[in-house]
């Protein structure tokens, strides 16, 4: 699902972010992406997206080598991932049912089609009932919620989450780990970057721990939290 | 479709304040180009009504003039056989027919002494004539005794239809620049626009919106605030033509059979300016914040 191999990114040519790192996360994985901050799990997170362009090696996301797809290639792979962000990045003036349907109208559904999958998303993240809200009501929690619902709605092989439970409570931010990890279970494959030990004492899948641009230890549930 | 509808609705109520200065520029430009179009519309049917009903030709006589020379210049005409009509209009009757035409403004006439008008033999050609012939006739009629000019409706139309031609090319001038003006006004403000709504379009971006689903719902709340500046340009316009038409046909009876607004191909074609306009101005604006990123 995820192959990156040899990858290296630097910023400005001199602060090197990734130094040769490689990874694989197979299909159907839930991996827990952790390390200090500027270890590079964000610039790791922005390649696997298309956002930056890795200057060597190579990274293969759902099949498709990114640094082979132009602009439209790139929006077509973004439209099969679902991506939460340490923000949520919510359109105030729309509703939540119209965040969520937005990222459905974007990958080609008619709207009627693009509401009734929002419902369901809503309804996997337990926001059916504030579907007709504006994100303004909504605490930092549920608006995390709105955006993984958003990352849910077109139903994808491959969820990538950047620091989902950055600032959330502790109740909140097993809501929002529970919701991806249910996710897994549905199917779907799951890279989660993230700081949060709480988190990762939660989790019993895969972890993989970068430092200074590497990945530095690739273990399994409680040994990776010890 | 539906996508694009909501999108663009969605984005004009976002930011009324940057669409209201659109709406604003573009029926400001309409408004413009209607105006232009309307009086030279409207100038252009007056000279074709007066060329079509043949060439009026207006032989004045002198103050001095005998009662045996009206009657000469009066015989002259007659034999002529390229005449349809010809009458003569005495200083009385010229000074009835103005006081006529001014209708409730012929008070404007009382004290003055009808006799400042001259008299006339009035004159209708063929249409068929052609310039060197008109030409030679006013000639040897202006040598007549006791006349003191000839006027025909053909040079005067002539000179009209040059009037015309300057004025359209400079209605052509002003509104190629009214249009760069109003392109680059117009995209300034949906530039305005979109930046204030970076952060969405970045999302959009991010969750794989490409092409015509990033840019079309800009681009056609653009087009649809054309069409609502042109429809406003265009009531404006009918407002100020009822205005100044009304006063105009009630004082110039005679000016008022040609006076119309525009029809409805004109609306039509005022009304895609509009929309091109703001669809052309929201392309723009986009395409200069994608420059920025």
């Amino acid at each position: 699902m995820i192959r990156v191999h040899g990858v290296s990114k630097s910023y400005g040519g001199t602060r090197q972010a990734l130094r040769g790192a490689s990874l694989q996360v197979r299909e159907g994985e839930f991996a827990a992406l952790t390390g200090p901050s500027g270890s590079g799990k964000t610039t790791l997170f922005r390649l696997l997206i298309g956002e930056l362009r890795a200057e060597g090696g190579s990274v293969v996301v759902n099949g498709r080598n990114l640094s082979r797809l132009d602009a439209s290639g790139i929006a077509e792979l973004r439209r099969e991932l679902g991506l939460v962000f340490e923000e949520p990045h919510l359109i105030e003036r729309l509703t939540v049912e119209g965040n969520v349907a937005l990222a459905a109208q974007v990958a080609g559904r008619s709207c009627r089609e693009a509401r009734r999958l929002a419902e369901e998303a809503l309804e996997r993240v337990g926001l059916d009932d504030a579907a007709g809200c504006f994100p303004s009501a909504l605490c930092a929690g549920e608006r995390q919620r709105v955006s993984i619902a958003r990352a849910l709605v077109n139903r994808p092989a491959l969820i990538l989450a950047d620091e989902p439970t950055l600032g959330l409570d502790p109740d909140q931010g097993l809501y929002v780990l529970k919701i991806l990890t249910q996710a897994c279970r549905d199917g779907a494959t799951v890279l989660m970057a993230t700081h949060d030990m709480e988190a990762l004492s939660v989790l019993r899948g895969r972890v993989l721990v970068m430092a200074r641009g590497r990945f530095v230890e690739d273990c399994e549930g409680d040994s990776a939290y010890n | 479709m539906e996508y694009y509808f909501r999108r663009a609705l969605d984005s004009i109520k976002a930011s009324p304040a940057a669409s209201g200065v659109a709406v604003a520029s573009i029926a400001a430009s309409v408004l413009f180009a209607g105006a232009v179009l309307l009086v030279s519309s409207n100038a252009y049917r007056m000279v074709a009504r007066w060329a079509a009903a043949g060439v009026d030709v207006s032989i004045f006589f002198a103050g001095d003039a005998r009662e045996a020379d009206i009657v000469v210049v009066k015989a002259r005409v007659a034999a002529d056989s390229d005449v349809i009509d010809s009458r003569f209009v005495s200083s009385e009757d010229a000074w009835q027919f103005l006081a006529d035409t001014l209708d409730r403004s012929a008070e404007l006439l009382a004290g003055m002494d009808p006799s400042v008008l001259p008299a006339s033999v009035e004159v209708k050609l063929e249409r068929s004539l052609g310039d060197g012939e008109i030409q030679a006739r006013l000639a040897e009629w202006r040598a007549l005794p006791g006349v003191s000019d000839v006027q025909s409706s053909r040079s005067l139309g002539s000179a009209g239809n040059g009037a015309l031609d300057v004025v359209r090319w400079v209605a052509w001038a002003l509104g190629a620049l009214t249009l760069v003006a109003s392109v680059i006004i117009v995209a300034s403000t949906f530039q305005l626009a979109a930046y204030t709504r970076r952060e969405e379009m970045n999302l959009l971006r991010l969750v794989g919106a490409v092409g015509p689903v990033y840019w079309g719902p800009i681009v056609l709340a653009g087009f649809l605030e054309g069409i609502a500046a042109s429809a406003i340009a265009l009531a404006l316009l009918f407002l100020v033509f009822a205005g100044v038409a009304i006063p105009i046909s009630s004082e110039l009876p005679v000016v008022s059979a040609a006076l119309a607004f525009l029809g409805a191909r004109q609306c039509l074609t005022l009304a895609l300016w509009g929309a091109a306009l703001g669809g052309a101005g929201s392309a723009l604006g986009m395409w200069r914040i994608s420059r920025w990123r």
